[in-house]
């Protein structure tokens, strides 16, 4: 069975229904805390890697900052032998700052990062999203329109130059932020690193949408993509 | 050293002190890369310049919880181990101004912040560092009173002196208990002296605070009234008499632990039962209103984790009431120089609300704002919390805490300090110009996120079995009421782990640092216990044991230093003897009166203005920054948004999601009336019931199924010289609590958990110098939870399509115009009628069962029209109800009147006939759902836009 690892711990508040998104997706969500998957030896056992949502070390100095330098110092390794082995990641929200805190989207130096929205204020709002299902395994298949909550506040890309370093993944259909082209996530060259400010593992069902509609069931799709991807590699 | 970082593009920045006397210069470029963020930031001086920008800062001062700081040094701890570094942090602002001391005073709140403004052309020679932010305490040797010799007049003075606030009652009571020859041979025995220490007068102090032991609502009250109405009577406590056992009476098998627990448990689930509870926190919020609202929803969230064995909380309101934000110059003028402007303490305390919620993932669902003049002197700050906690752990019933004499006492969170010393008896003071700052903490969810998941696997472990939170009067408060179990408990002082040293052992025993929980560990267990909370981080200490030896007993470093009867304590308080007298309807009497009286010639200025009323205006823009879907189970979020938003009734949360194995949901509303109290409380405690009844049946509510909680916040009861008129204050109490339980019983709903706070006055001068007092309007608030059976059936309020029936579905009296929002200067109220209301509910909840709605709203705060407006919103549909009226009616009552029980549904014309159950009477077609965005009522055309654009107010005019 495809095991899904996501993070817990330290102030990391999604992680159940982020867990719950892989489930339904058909692979074993494994829950461990942060401070033990700094320990781990190795990552070999798991199949994809996912960083929820929710407020790290409280978003003191920089969301994402302080478990990103943690990370740093333990399991960056791990870690990139994981993105160079093409095996799913995800970070969503907080996990997404997460990853453009450890710089795992450039190549060398840092490019970009994630700051204060610009009206300096957390917002939770259903956004509609554009996506390209051509970029990356978990958006295999995806209508070009998504819809889901963002919440946050400091969701706002900003990058320094160019941008060969990364492809986007989501853009918000209005402005919400400021962010860079109304950038909602964004995925490595190779497409198996995915980080997005907006939350699909709140929207999995019908229910929990604020209208009706057929949209519903694609935000479940992208957990299930990574876990369909995990299963043809292992086949 | 100090560190200042700069980000240009949001012209903020932080500064850092970061002090040992050996970091080495690799450890200095871990330190600089992460706190500086390499694409949008800057270090000053080192990496670039600010040139024309004057420079603001603004840092903690000392003892002032710095919770950066804190996640820093925890991090560092990591990264570079063998540097043990002192961290304090404090922000940046550029700016272009010139800033004066008074600009100063705007951006920071000198009570726990200092701030300093730099100006451009000498920032290049500043040096910034005024001082490490340190306390420098001196611990106070333990002072003894000699009871014996003290004179009353004395012990009132000293009781002033150290915020003891205790009455002359209880001084005599304390003075005699002390004197006697049993306790005098008791404490010989104990070789403590026969003198008093402040350890024990704190210890009483903070257990007998009206904030802890209610005693107002204990006291014995004689009801007397000049009108005749309800009769002259006598009632035995207020709490007991009229909502304990009322609640005893109406026994639905569902209740499960009410009114002992810190939160009242029901049994709403196959496998969970769901808690609730509502604290408030005004006299902080009015101090540090971020402070003291973010400590406020940490406080009430850990109510739920002490609640039984331990539940989590999944869910938050909050219920705010303010000065109005409309305030003119003269107001400003006139206000009392300690008070903080009406909009700065609502956006403080807004953010400590926004704060306390998400970053402690618990979505913050329903609530409500408030506005009166008369809340510009204290804030009311309503928390509340729902929690979940499973029926059985390992077959063990959770509902009940069973620790044993030889538990160990284990605390776990932060440490203590001096913050938060005599919260408890502050609170029960009226406010002055002198109030201690010390009564402010500032909450750190993080801490509190952490020590929620600590808690809640050694709870599925087994590892404790007793537990409560420490809140108000600290150890003394939480540990003195854990010990009534098993019938005492000792404390070892110099176990308990400190913030900083210098405090003396009182300080210790009632300072009210947040995070903290207290654990009752059985011996065998122990060991486990502190692995687990070791590796966790959640700074465990053992502090004490519980015993049966009667006693609450305080030992530092093996010396026995006070001693108190657990009897003496809880139970040998008098009685409080109190007179109320009802004078009838009050004319409202406000500090300032907003000048602008608005005067209507149509309809349309009419609802205009009830739409841009701050009571009904759109709080969207608030709301939204509050995370009300983390978890993924909120079903009905406060807004439905499609083309506009129109506003929610109350929300639901999916039951499944917390292991239920059907499609039931938890309901949670609340309402709140206090422009109707100077009228009468009695009435204004019916519909303040009637309207959270009536938010939770539109989300599909089960009537079967409904518990209530009570929150009183009232201006002082008690006579004094400042205070003439405290009979009728007292009076306006006993109508309301005999309200709760007349209204309870008729509709068989019972109150679970409750609290009161009696003493929201304050007293200050103006900056002329005259002396002011200004007393929040009795305000209750309720709130509900539910059980919805069938989340599948749920309908929002939004107007579906163009062509559905519209109706008004509740008792209807339109011969005049009542005291209203529209209506301000009427005093005339209509008939309430329980039984006729109570059919009306149940009715509704029955044809919601059916599905025989499209949308369904309540009609509360502005009366049928506002309802209706709202509902257009979201689709941006209009109505067709010009032929509502019936000729001869007043338009004016007929849309503004404020009555009971009243719905306003749209419905498939083919389904009308199903509404035929209802009394003709109740029922009224009002016209129908048009696809032209226009409500057309009394040949008058309303544009929806335009109505829109009324109710989203610009909360920020006063800027």
């Amino acid at each position: 069975m495809i095991k899904a690892l996501v993070l817990t711990g330290q102030g990391i508040n999604s992680h159940i229904e982020t867990a719950e998104a892989f489930k339904r997706g058909g692979a074993e969500a494994v829950l461990m805390d942060i401070e033990d998957f700094l320990m781990l030896d190795s990552l070999d056992n798991f199949h994809i890697l996912a960083f929820p949502g929710g407020f790290s070390f409280g978003d003191e100095i920089r969301s994402g900052k302080l478990v990103a330098e943690k990370i740093k110092a333990h399991q960056l390794e791990n870690i990139q032998k994981f993105v160079e082995a093409k095996k799913p990641i995800i970070g969503i929200c907080n996990g997404f700052q997460i990853l453009v805190q450890l710089g795992i989207f450039e190549k060398d130096e840092r490019t970009i990062t994630l700051a204060q929205n610009n009206h300096g204020r957390f917002l939770n709002l259903w956004v509609e999203l554009n996506t390209d299902s051509t970029k990356s395994l978990w958006l295999k298949d995806l209508p070009s329109k998504l819809k889901m909550p963002m919440r946050h506040k400091e969701g706002r890309l900003v990058a320094k130059s160019g941008r060969t370093d990364f492809q986007t993944a989501f853009t918000y259909t209005t402005d919400v932020n400021g962010s860079f082209e109304l950038t909602a996530g964004i995925t490595n060259n190779e497409g198996n690193v995915l980080g997005l400010m907006p939350h699909p593992e709140a929207g999995l069902t019908e229910d929990l949408f604020p209208e009706d509609g057929e949209l519903s069931k694609f935000n479940q799709m992208i957990f299930t993509n990574a876990v369909k991807y995990c299963e043809r590699m292992t086949l | 050293m100090r560190l200042n970082i700069i980000n240009p593009t949001l012209k903020t920045g932080h500064c850092y002190w970061i002090e040992n006397d050996n970091i080495d210069s690799k450890s200095w470029e871990t330190i600089k890369d992460v706190l500086r963020d390499p694409v949008d930031e800057f270090i000053l001086f080192e990496e670039g310049q600010i040139e024309k920008s004057n420079l603001v800062e603004i840092s903690f001062k000392p003892g002032v919880t710095d919770n950066s700081a804190n996640s820093l040094k925890k991090v560092f701890q990591d990264l570079i181990p063998e540097i043990e570094l002192k961290i304090a942090t404090g922000k940046l602002l550029l700016t272009e101004k010139e800033l004066s001391d008074q600009d100063l005073l705007a951006l920071h709140n000198p009570l726990i912040e200092r701030a300093f403004f730099h100006p451009s052309h000498k920032i290049q020679d500043y040096i910034p560092s005024p001082s490490f932010p340190e306390v420098k305490l001196e611990a106070k040797p333990i002072r003894y009173f000699n009871l014996e010799e003290l004179t009353l007049e004395e012990l009132q003075t000293l009781s002033k002196e150290n915020i003891w606030a205790f009455s002359e009652d209880e001084l005599l009571h304390i003075k005699s208990h002390f004197t006697s020859k049993e306790t005098q041979k008791k404490r010989s025995e104990q070789g403590l002296g026969l003198e008093v220490s402040d350890i024990e007068m704190e210890i009483l102090a903070q257990t007998w605070s009206e904030h802890c032991k209610h005693k107002i609502f204990g006291a014995h009250i004689t009801y007397r009234e000049t009108t005749k109405d309800l009769g002259n009577f006598e009632v035995n406590s207020v709490f007991k008499t009229h909502i304990r056992d009322i609640t005893d009476q109406i026994n639905k098998d569902w209740l499960i632990s009410v009114f002992k627990d810190n939160a009242g448990i029901v049994r709403f689930g196959e496998k969970n039962d769901y808690c609730l509870k509502v604290e408030t926190h005004n006299s902080p919020s009015a101090l540090d209103p971020y402070g003291g609202a973010l400590t406020g929803i940490l406080g009430v969230n850990r109510d739920i984790l002490g609640c039984g064995i331990g539940a989590e909380p999944i869910a938050n309101t909050n219920v705010l009431c303010f000065g109005s934000q409309k305030y003119s110059k003269e107001v400003l003028d006139q206000l009392p120089t300690r008070l903080k402007k009406p909009d700065v303490i609502m956006k403080g305390v807004h953010r400590g609300i926004e704060d306390g919620g998400n970053k402690s993932g618990i979505p913050t669902v329903n609530g409500a704002m408030s506005f009166h003049d008369n809340y510009a002197g204290k804030p009311l700050v309503y928390c509340g919390t729902v929690g979940v906690l499973p029926q059985k752990i390992d077959g063990i019933d959770t509902s009940e805490k069973r620790h044993e004499p030889g538990d160990y006492i284990i605390i776990c969170g932060g440490s203590v300090g001096a913050d938060g010393i005599h919260g408890a008896t502050f609170s029960s003071m009226e406010l002055d110009d002198n109030s201690p700052a010390t009564a402010v903490q500032i909450g750190d969810p993080f801490t509190q996120k952490r020590l929620t998941d600590f808690l809640l696997i050694a709870r599925d472990r087994g590892l404790y079995r007793g537990i409560t939170d420490n809140g108000a009067g600290g150890l003394s408060s939480s540990i003195g009421e854990m010990a009534e179990q098993t019938m005492g408990a000792e404390i070892h002082i110099e176990e308990v782990p400190l913030k900083y040293p210098g405090l003396s052992p009182f300080e210790i025993i009632i300072s009210e640092s947040q995070e903290r929980m207290s654990f009752a560990v059985e011996p065998s267990k122990k060991e486990e216990f502190l692995k687990l909370a070791q590796k966790m981080q959640v700074n465990p200490a053992v502090i004490g044991t519980f015993h049966n030896k009667g006693s609450f007993d305080i030992y530092q470093e093996g010396k026995l230093l006070a001693s108190l009867s657990l009897h003496f304590m809880h139970e040998s308080l008098p009685q409080m003897k109190l007179e109320a007298v009802w004078e009838g309807v009050k004319t409202e009497s406000t500090w300032f009166k907003n000048q602008k009286e608005e005067s209507f010639d149509s309809i349309r200025s009419c609802l205009k203005s009830l739409l841009s009323n701050e009571n009904i205006a759109s709080k969207e823009s608030w709301v939204r920054q509050y995370d009300h879907e983390v978890k993924a189970a909120t079903l009905q979020k406060p807004f439905i948004q499609k083309k506009m938003t129109s506003p929610n009734n109350a929300s639901v949360l999916k039951a499944s999601v917390y292991g239920e194995e059907d499609q039931t949901g938890i309901s949670v509303g609340c309402a709140i009336l206090p422009h109707l109290s100077h009228i009468d409380t009695y009435f204004m405690t019916q519909m303040a019931i009637d309207e959270t009844i009536r938010n939770l049946i539109v989300v599909g509510t089960d009537p079967e199924y409904i518990a209530l909680c009570d929150n009183f916040c009232w201006p002082d009861p008690i006579p004094s010289k400042q205070n003439p008129d405290a009979k009728h204050k007292l009076a306006q109490l006993v109508r309301s609590t005999r309200a709760l339980a007349d209204t309870a019983l008729a509709y068989k709903t019972p109150f679970i958990s409750g609290k009161d706070s009696m003493k929201n006055d304050f007293i200050g001068q103006t900056p002329e110098g005259e002396k002011i007092k200004i007393s929040v309007p009795p305000t209750l608030l309720i709130t509900g939870i539910g059980k919805v059976q069938d989340t599948n059936k749920l309908r929002t309020p939004d107007f579906k399509s163009s062509g559905d029936q519209i109706f008004y579905i509740g008792p209807q009296d339109f011969s005049k115009r009542y005291k209203s929002h529209a209506f301000k200067d009427q005093i005339d109220l209509p008939e309430f009628n329980s039984e006729e209301n109570w059919k009306v509910h149940n009715q509704i909840a029955s044809l919601l069962s059916q599905e025989v709605f499209e949308s369904i709203h309540d009609i509360s705060e502005g009366g049928l029209l506002v309802a209706l407006t709202e509902c257009t919103f979201a689709k941006s549909l209009g109505a067709d109800i010009n032929n509502a009226l019936i000729e001869g009616e007043d338009p004016y009552a007929f849309a503004f009147n404020e009555l009971p029980a009243g719905y306003l549904v749209s419905i498939k014309k083919e389904n009308a006939h199903k509404l035929n159950k209802i009394d003709k009477k109740n029922l009224r077609l009002l016209g129908e759902v048009s696809s032209e965005s226009h409500i057309k009522f009394a040949g008058e055309e309303l544009g929806v836009k335009e109505l829109y654009q009324a109710w989203q107010i610009d909360w920020s005019q006063n800027d």
